[in-house]
């Protein structure tokens, strides 16, 4: 069967599979696939759509391809495909507290090449804390190279609202000539406090190695294809990046996955209020989604142990997943922390490997063999017990994140196939096509608009940000959403100080559904 | 031995932030740098009234200016260097013991910075019990101490000393300072002997923000406490603000299906109006704490869509006896609200 119509293509790529979506106009699923991930990203992915187009879809009917990765956050958590960072602060009153301080260990060995600070940066009233002198700037790249960066964050006091010393360190370095040496401005990552933008920065720049080996390549080898869609990519916020900016600023997906997750087991049950419990292969997300949205946390998000100030989905993480290596001890089991991962297919017991997973007990539980395996010698009385407590762990971390003991909890995820319908109380779903909740949250990532600008507020204050809010309403029109889905889902303001009219700079995103019309 | 530490200095920081009621700037712009110099400097001691001598120099420190400045201008170990000198240099013979001026908020670390590089000890006290917006809102200003000789310094090296014969020209005189140095100064003020302690200290100070720290920890818990007074919860639905005069002058909007809240604040939180009538507000200290993690936001914190709790938490006794009450009540406060 073959369609011919339009369609969005929603890709999660995962730490054990790329799952792939295809979206019609109405929402609804026309075709799906797992992949299982191998060594080089772009392939599964370029694999993955290869086997949709076995099953009827169309290249050339493709409006765009979402995709969303856990990528920058994995390769955080096992400290792979990072560039070494120089960090360089324009701080003349330099502080004594070096940057990554309250980082963990590991996390800054790896990261962290250098750091070193030079004169310049703002008080409050754009007046100079000291003299800001040119050539520190060669001095201290000079030596973050020395120490072996090969990436550059530039932080500076007060960039968020005087941004000069930063655009003059950027440009000093560009003509320099270094040569594609990778920079991030603080400005672009981050609001005010210092530490935490520091630490976006840091991050952006560290991550800025793995987006580039992933994705650099993937529009042309997509072209070949036949695909001429926008490609994008999911950032934390719900909303959609250009490749070409997700290079730059690889920190705006790092949550996409938890994002795409929560929103695409809600649209998939129909429900605007739910507990999702995402697991995965080596990791369980539980998140909270209200009035149709997640839930967030306040600005003391963290990003793999690290402190930012992203405003990021508040979620619970367990580690425990389908790969999970269950271990017997004394009376009782332990489940993980670690998983066979994407060794699912050799170490499990029900691929004739070692390793109990709870891949192994789901199906000894559902008396199913997978194809090319083998049902695991694990008792039913063992199963059932193992199960019961992977049931009950999960119970009490919802317990922890909420109180309203009415709200259906979802269960989405591959690993969720794993545990029988007879462990699931009334309160309990599992929606149709579970298995790709978070691809087809992919699939439906809105469009935004956004206004960031310097603006005297004044006494019209209400009637300036309307202003401002119509403006970036009227942005995420022209990129294509839908109208009567707009609104508005972030609003800062960060005052000039002292500053006469209320000067403020004003960020406003509205974003809205993308408008999928058959041609 | 009662000491603040590293496994304790986060729980400190938690209580400190509850009682500055929205005030007195989040802990965090001190606690990594607290932390930095544990590594090196070990822990301080925490001594109590009792362990006061009679001519023990004790030495109120605080930092003065807008919280959001110092969260991005961050401070140095070394703003309060010129400062101790001149001290040292001033009363050579006698023992310096360092107090909180301020337990609310940031401050209530502040003279940790010289208690781990001088080896100093720390007074389990403060000047307020809480956080308010200004100088004069202490014990010693209410009982009309002398606050001279008052020290004030800044990131860059420099000190100054003022001996000031009016109370009033303190509050002018260390802002003043302040928005020279960036709206960021380090002051030592209302230093007193051991043996006029009672005119000053509000006794335990430390000791309290510990013990509120810890229950925190659950927050479920913390709010059905008998100490604490449940306003109402609901979503952060508008934060306005602007700088004014130092402050940070604002309110919030907080909602859910029934009521609506509106807290205003001068760097503190200082009034909670529900559905459009005052209902509580200073002496009293107004939290709001955000439901998922316990964690009160500070004002400079507040940020639209976060679900919290609004709590009050009854003022310390000082505040509400008739002599000090009329300065800080709420309800007779000249409050500039936006």
């Amino acid at each position: 069967m073959t369609y011919d119509k339009s369609y969005i293509l929603g890709i999660d790529i995962g730490g054990t599979h790329v799952d792939i979506v295809a979206i019609d106009t109405n929402e609804s699923i026309i075709a799906f696939h797992k992949e299982p991930v191998s060594e080089h990203i772009e392939n599964c992915i370029l694999r993955a759509i290869k086997q949709l187009l076995n099953k009827g879809i169309q290249a050339k009917h493709c409006k765009a391809i979402h995709l969303g990765t856990t990528l920058g956050i994995n390769s955080l958590l096992e400290l792979k495909s990072l560039y070494r960072v120089g960090v360089l602060r324009i701080a003349g009153h330099h502080p004594d507290l070096p940057p990554a301080f309250n980082w963990p260990i590991e996390k800054k060995k790896n990261i962290i090449a250098s750091f070193e600070t030079i004169n310049g940066g703002r008080e409050y009233n754009k007046n100079l804390i000291s003299e800001f002198n040119p050539s520190e700037v060669h001095g201290a790249i000079d030596k973050l190279l020395t120490q072996g960066a090969e990436s550059i964050a530039i932080i500076g006091v007060f960039s968020p609202l005087y941004s000069n010393d930063e655009d003059r360190v950027a440009q000093i370095i560009t003509d320099a000539g270094y040569g594609d040496l990778p920079i991030t401005l603080s400005r672009h990552v981050g609001g005010l406090g210092f530490i935490e933008r520091e630490n976006n920065t840091i991050i952006n720049a560290t991550l800025k190695k793995v987006f580039h080996n992933h994705f650099l390549d993937l529009e042309p080898k997509l072209k070949k294809l036949d695909f001429n869609g926008e490609v994008l990519i999911t950032q934390n916020n719900g909303t959609l990046l250009s490749l070409q900016q997700a290079l730059q600023f690889p920190i705006k997906t790092i949550s996409s996955g938890p994002t795409n997750s929560l929103n695409g087991a809600c649209k998939l049950a129909k429900l605007r209020q739910a507990i999702v419990i995402d697991i995965g292969g080596t990791s369980t997300e539980i998140g909270v989604i209200e009035d149709g949205f997640p839930r967030y946390s306040s600005s003391g998000a963290t990003i793999a142990g690290i402190p930012t100030n992203f405003m990021l989905p508040s979620l619970e993480v367990l580690a425990l997943g389908g790969g999970s290596i269950i271990r017997r001890q004394n009376n009782s089991y332990v489940i993980g922390p670690d998983s066979v991962g994407s060794q699912l297919y050799g170490e499990s017991q029900s691929f004739h490997g070692n390793q109990l997973t709870l891949f192994d007990v789901g199906n000894v539980l559902l008396n199913q063999i997978p194809e090319n395996g083998i049902l695991p010698s694990l008792s039913k009385t063992e199963a059932t017990r193992i199960m019961k407590q992977v049931i009950e762990q999960l119970q009490n971390k919802v317990n922890d994140i909420f109180i309203d003991d009415k709200v259906v909890i979802l269960f989405v995820g591959g690993g969720s196939q794993n545990i029988p319908d007879e462990y699931l109380n009334e309160i309990h779903q599992r929606p149709l096509h579970y298995q790709v909740a978070n691809a087809y949250g992919a699939a439906l990532a809105e469009v935004c608009g956004t206004v960031d600008a310097i603006h005297q507020l004044g006494e019209d204050r209400q009637g300036v940000i309307d202003k401002l809010e119509q403006e970036a309403i009227n942005q995420a029109l022209a990129n294509g959403a839908e109208i009567k889905s707009i609104r508005i889902i972030e609003k800062r303001l960060l005052p000039f100080y002292y500053m006469d009219n209320q000067l403020t700079r004003v960020i406003i995103t509205a974003a809205g559904k993308k408008l999928l019309i058959d041609e | 031995m009662k000491t603040l530490n590293p496994t304790n200095l986060m729980a400190y920081s938690l209580g400190a932030t509850l009682l500055g009621s929205g005030g007195g700037g989040h802990p965090k712009i001190l606690y990594d740098l607290i932390s930095y110099l544990m590594d090196t400097h070990g822990i301080v001691k925490i001594i109590s009234i009792s362990d006061l001598k009679e001519d023990d120099l004790v030495v109120p420190l605080a930092m003065v200016g807008a919280p959001l400045i110092f969260s991005e201008k961050i401070p140095n170990a070394c703003m309060f260097d010129e400062l101790y000198t001149n001290i040292k240099k001033e009363y050579p013979h006698k023992r310096i013991v360092l107090m909180p001026a301020e337990i609310g908020g940031c401050n209530a670390l502040t003279p940790m910075i010289l208690a781990l590089k001088y080896s100093l000890p720390i007074l389990d006290a403060d000047l307020i019990g809480r956080a308010f917006p200004k100088i004069n809102m202490c014990k010693p200003a209410v009982l009309k101490r002398p606050c001279n000789p008052t020290y004030v310094s800044d990131l860059m090296g420099n000190s100054i000393r003022l001996d000031l014969n009016r109370l009033e020209l303190l509050e002018l005189m260390v802002r003043d300072i302040t928005v020279r140095f960036g709206s960021f100064s380090g002051i030592a003020t209302f230093l007193f002997d051991g043996k006029n302690a009672d005119d000053y200290v509000i006794e335990g100070s430390i000791s309290q923000a510990l013990e509120y720290g810890k229950q925190l920890s659950i927050p479920r818990d913390f709010i059905s406490s008998i100490q604490t007074t449940l306003i109402g919860d609901g979503v952060i639905t508008d934060v306005y603000h602007e700088m004014k005069n130092g402050f940070l002058l604002g309110h919030t909007i907080i909602k859910n299906n029934e009521n609506h809240y509106k807290i205003y604040y001068q760097n503190e939180y200082l009034k909670i109006s529900k559905n459009g009538v005052d209902v509580d507000g200073s002496p009293n200290i107004i939290a709001i704490i955000e439901k998922k993690t316990g964690q009160p936001l500070t004002s400079e914190a507040l940020v639209y869509g976060i679900d919290v709790y609004i709590l009050t938490i009854n003022a310390p006794p000082f505040w509400t006896s008739p002599s000090s009450l009329p300065i800080v009540n709420y309800k007779l406060l000249d409050l500039e609200t936006l």
